[in-house]
């Protein structure tokens, strides 16, 4: 705990000067940024299938023939840059620390999947040589469909995994922050009806949170993403953001009562 | 040999009744002496050093309890706003990132994880141009350019 509350204040910290001495680098840091994206060049070559289509020089043979080629370079371009979000998605589930074993187990299921995808795609590069005009259409479609019903659950799967696993350490440093303002109040507790309440008030907001992270839990166990897990996980995230403000009320009704007890 | 005589005679020198009485029975009323033991000997400055020890020990547990006292009501550690305030971001920008959820899983994805990591998300390819401005001084202008996602690219060909 005292590890990840460490760490927490390190990378809060790094973050924090980090973004301070980068402040004045924005526009170094956007084409970096843009370096470091993937781009698949789709608009070259849809822009050269437009130009083939509406090519009026060309006969309507030789305009279906030029039409093949460029579909057919447009569907390897599709499939590669397809192998590579995958890829990518893979590396970034990997690099996610979980400790919790069930979600781990989850985790090591869905890089599994994924790998199952890339082999899918790559299968699919196998016969578009063959295809002719109506064939390029029809596995366009397949791919699309394919994508929509197995490759976004993963895509689903991935998001609720890395984005639980963040509110769970979140959760973890609010309860550490709690303990430490509870054991730091406990002497005056007793006496201030505003510090117990104040206590009370982000005690809740944590149960509430933790309520919240264990409900999406078990709809990632369950290995079927939906609207609803991702909007449990932004709901616990709101609920610790009002457990930190009743930490924020906590020091200004203690610097209060101070001020009471001084005069 | 008178000498001698003298000092003979001083033998059968006695003290008056009167003044024998009142002698053995001041000497009587006297109380005596008990002789000491060790411990009587040693227990005036045992009996000092361990008051002095007490009072050190209660100094300490006053001064401490004093201290603890201070930081019961005033616990500035666990609310230091500095650190709050950055916990308190930190999770600000996860609720943003989440709230894109799946019409963004890669973005999400791609922030929450490495800020300046590879993403494949649907943003404007940015170009830097180099451009003259009227006072001849060379800038650099970003223009952007809509990228098209793999779904979009799939729908074209479909057609």
């Amino acid at each position: 705990m005292i590890k990840k509350l460490i760490s927490f204040s390190f990378l809060t910290t790094t973050l924090l000067l980090g973004s301070f001495f980068l402040g004045d680098t924005s526009k170094t840091r956007a084409i970096e940024e843009a370096e470091a994206q993937v781009f698949c060049g789709f608009n070259e070559k849809l822009a050269e299938l437009i130009k083939v289509q509406t090519d009026k020089e060309a006969d309507s043979l030789q305009k279906i023939k030029n039409e093949l080629v460029v579909r057919k370079e447009l569907l390897n371009l599709i499939i590669d840059c397809s192998v590579k979000e995958a890829e990518l998605l893979k590396t970034k589930l990997e690099s996610v620390k979980i400790d919790d074993k069930e979600v781990a187990e989850v985790k090591e299921k869905t890089l599994s999947e994924i790998d199952r995808a890339i082999d899918y795609y790559e299968d699919q590069t196998l016969g578009i040589k063959d295809l002719g005009l109506q064939g390029s259409k029809l596995l366009a479609k397949k791919i699309l469909d394919w994508r929509s019903s197995n490759y976004s659950v993963l895509v689903g799967q991935t998001v609720n995994i890395i984005t639980w696993n963040n509110a769970e350490d979140f959760l973890s440093v609010a309860d550490q922050r709690f303990l430490d303002v509870s054991l730091g109040v406990s002497g005056i507790k007793e006496e201030s009806e505003e510090v117990s309440k104040v206590l009370d008030e982000a005690k809740e907001s944590l149960e509430n949170a933790r309520i919240l992270i264990a409900s999406s839990k078990k709809s990632i166990l369950e290995f079927a993403p939906n609207a609803d897990t991702i909007e449990d996980v932004k709901k616990a995230l709101e609920e610790l953001a009002s457990a930190y403000k009743s930490f924020f009320e906590m020091g200004q009704v203690i610097k209060d009562e101070t001020l009471k007890k001084i005069e | 040999m008178e000498l001698e005589k003298i000092l003979k005679e001083f033998k059968n020198i006695e003290p008056r009744a009167e003044f024998s009485k009142i002698s053995r029975a001041t000497i009587l009323a006297t109380t005596r002496t008990p002789k000491k033991t060790w411990a009587q000997i040693l227990w005036p400055s045992l009996r000092f050093s361990s008051g002095a020890l007490i009072t050190g020990f209660l100094i300490v547990i006053i001064v401490g309890a004093f201290s603890t006292g201070i930081n019961s009501r005033v616990p500035l550690a666990s609310l230091d706003p500095i650190t709050l305030k950055a916990e308190a971001e930190a999770i600000d920008i996860q609720i943003q990132l989440t709230a894109l959820g799946y019409d963004n899983p890669l973005q999400v994805i791609n922030d929450t994880s490495t800020p300046s990591g590879v993403s494949i998300k649907k943003v404007a390819k940015i170009i830097p141009t180099e451009i003259k401005t009227e006072e001849g001084k060379e800038t650099t202008v970003i223009e952007t350019e809509p990228v098209i996602t793999i779904e979009e690219a799939l729908e074209v060909l479909v057609k």
